[in-house]
């Protein structure tokens, strides 16, 4: 066994996702203790363009054709090929559909601890996850011989991952990829709306307390007022009261407004991942312990079928005079 | 078909969470338990698909838990599901997500089912990692967090979740385990004739021992509240006196109201 730390680079499409330098991140934080490498692990093909910025000791380069679309299947055995051969103290992926499923699946095939989303290391090399939909923190050691991390956002900041001079890249042979059990047929683009969210300085965002779609006018209502824009957390666009392309969260998009006003939202960590990049966030909920409270900087514990109406009268009445 | 849907029950999500005696866990005395939400998508797909070949299907609905649970198995059942597994555990707290994917594994090896499914993740503890460890250890396709899921034969086409709006057509034959987004179909409340029916139906107990041999693999040392430093500055007031203070804020910050 090693002290490196590996860091499973996840890109989509040509693009390295953020959550990669994120990783890369903490994985320095973690290397610093334990007093290895970070290691950036590259599948795919032709992908060598990435490794640019990847802010790691070394890049790791496998390709191949198998690779080059994700599947849980093919990316498990390069992964386990690597791990076996290198024993690195810990790997980390992001908590995202793609990590988790190849983090759980490594976990399973290596017999390897996997610790799941976690926050940040602390300066001694224990990790911090969150439970709970982020309302309770869980502590540990770094799980031997190897830990299988998957990493929230929130904890590091991507440019911190980012590095200006270009790592080492060593090409590594790939495993055999035969017997995958999973194809890739096609990706779907997110869908285009009227408006583009991820530009709106001004997002009035609903979630689930705002409970039928009848009163999703409330919302309407204070963004026309207001001259914002109606967003929505999950459950609403679940239900279909507001199209896809309003989405904030994980699995929509992420948002950077001036002022983020959160009506009826707990603050579950899919959602307030998308919400950091806010100038302000403002939360009115019935729940004094929901986690929109720790990211908000105003907050009203109150009802927002009674609060709602009268601010849109407010604005109104503000703008009229 | 044979089916298996692994369920859990986990606390209301908007309760007040407490970290209980032991502190690696939250106190679960006084919190309402219901089915997790994940979960009630996994059951509502398995009954679709059942209804899809004719009621040519068998479906079991299995949970881990102390007595608790059953309740959460009985709803399963009445939403469609035909016999109940309880594994009887009141450590279940303790269990690492390895313990309960090989727990699982051990129950459905000999019997050949052809689709498991699950919830993309618990509510509470959120690993994510049961359902993709219980593929791996059974040699089962796997796709995770499903908005989409057809049946043709024996070749399932999903739609999956990738990241940031982006999704995917995947395509595998059965056997397979699939865990289920939200959103992925509209779960059905169980109708009260059907809820009468349970009792008709078989309820299986087994003690966890009769398939945990694993150790956990992972140990959390404590549990604690989030730090209060970072919070809100919380508002005061009646109503008005609230929306006052909002309107000050967003004129403060905003341009729209200048």
């Amino acid at each position: 066994m090693n002290q490196d730390i590996f860091v499973i680079i996840e890109h989509l499409r040509g693009q390295v996702a953020d959550i990669s330098y994120v990783m890369l991140a903490a994985a320095h934080e973690l290397a610093q203790n334990t007093g290895g490498k970070v290691e950036a692990v590259l599948l795919g093909q032709n992908v060598q363009g990435l490794a640019g910025n990847l802010a790691a000791d070394q890049v790791l380069s496998v390709e191949h054709p198998a690779l080059a679309d994700f599947t849980s299947d093919a990316y498990i055995k390069a992964v386990a090929g690597l791990t076996v051969e290198h024993q690195p103290r810990a790997v980390l992926f992001g908590h995202t559909s793609v990590g988790m499923d190849v983090a759980s699946g490594l976990s399973a095939h290596l017999g390897l601890p996997l610790v799941g989303s976690v926050r940040y290391f602390e300066s001694g090399g224990k990790f911090v996850s969150q439970i709970c939909g982020g309302k309770i923190m869980a502590e540990g050691e770094l799980p031997a011989p190897t830990a299988l991390i998957t990493l929230v956002p929130g904890g590091y900041k991507p440019e911190q991952g980012q590095s200006a001079q270009p790592p080492q890249v060593t090409q590594v042979a790939a495993p055999a990829l035969d017997g995958l059990r999973v194809t890739l047929k096609q990706y779907i683009e997110p869908e285009a709306g009227d408006v583009d969210i991820a530009k709106e300085p001004l997002l009035i965002a609903v979630g689930r307390g705002i409970q039928t779609q009848d009163n999703i006018s409330l919302a309407d209502d204070l963004a026309q007022a207001l001259g914002g824009v109606v967003c929505a957390s999950r459950p609403v666009v679940d239900q279909g009261w507001l199209p896809t392309s309003r989405l904030v969260g994980k699995s929509g998009k992420a948002v950077k407004p001036k002022v983020y006003l959160a009506i009826g939202i707990s603050g579950a960590p899919e959602h307030a991942e998308a919400i950091t990049g806010s100038n302000v966030i403002v939360a009115i909920n019935t729940d004094a312990a929901a986690p929109i409270f720790n990211i908000a900087k105003y907050g009203t514990i109150t009802d927002l079928f009674d609060l709602v109406p009268v601010l849109t009268d407010k604005v109104r009445e503000a703008k009229g005079g | 078909m044979k089916i298996l849907v692994c369920i859990k029950q986990v606390p209301d999500m908007e309760s007040r969470f407490k970290v209980n005696a032991d502190g690696v866990w939250y106190d679960e005395r006084d919190l309402a338990f219901r089915m997790n939400e994940y979960d009630e998508y996994a059951v509502e797909q398995a009954v679709r698909i059942k209804e899809q070949l004719g009621g040519a299907a068998d479906i079991t609905i299995l949970s881990i838990g102390p007595a608790r649970v059953v309740e959460a198995i009985k709803k399963g059942m009445a939403m469609g599901g035909d016999r109940g597994v309880h594994v009887k555990d009141d450590s279940l707290a303790q269990r690492d997500p390895w313990q309960l994917a090989s727990t699982i594994a051990a129950f459905a090896r000999s019997k050949n089912f052809d689709l498991i499914f699950t919830g993309m993740q618990s509510q509470d503890r959120g690993s994510t990692q049961v359902g993709a460890i219980l593929a791996e250890l059974l040699g089962y396709a796997c796709a995770t967090t499903l908005i989409g899921f057809e049946l043709n034969g024996d070749v399932v086409t999903a739609r999956r979740e990738l990241e940031g709006g982006v999704k995917a057509i995947v395509r595998f034959r059965l056997p397979a385990v699939v865990t289920c987004q939200l959103g992925l179909n509209t779960p059905r409340y169980p109708t009260l004739p059907n809820i009468m029916k349970v009792r008709q139906k078989e309820l299986l107990a087994f003690p966890v021992a009769d398939f945990l041999t694993e150790e956990s693999l992972t140990i959390t040392e404590k549990m604690y509240l989030p730090e209060k430093k970072g919070r809100a500055r919380v508002l005061e007031g009646d109503v008005s006196q609230l929306a006052d203070q909002l309107l000050a804020i967003l004129k403060e910050k905003t341009t729209v109201l200048r």
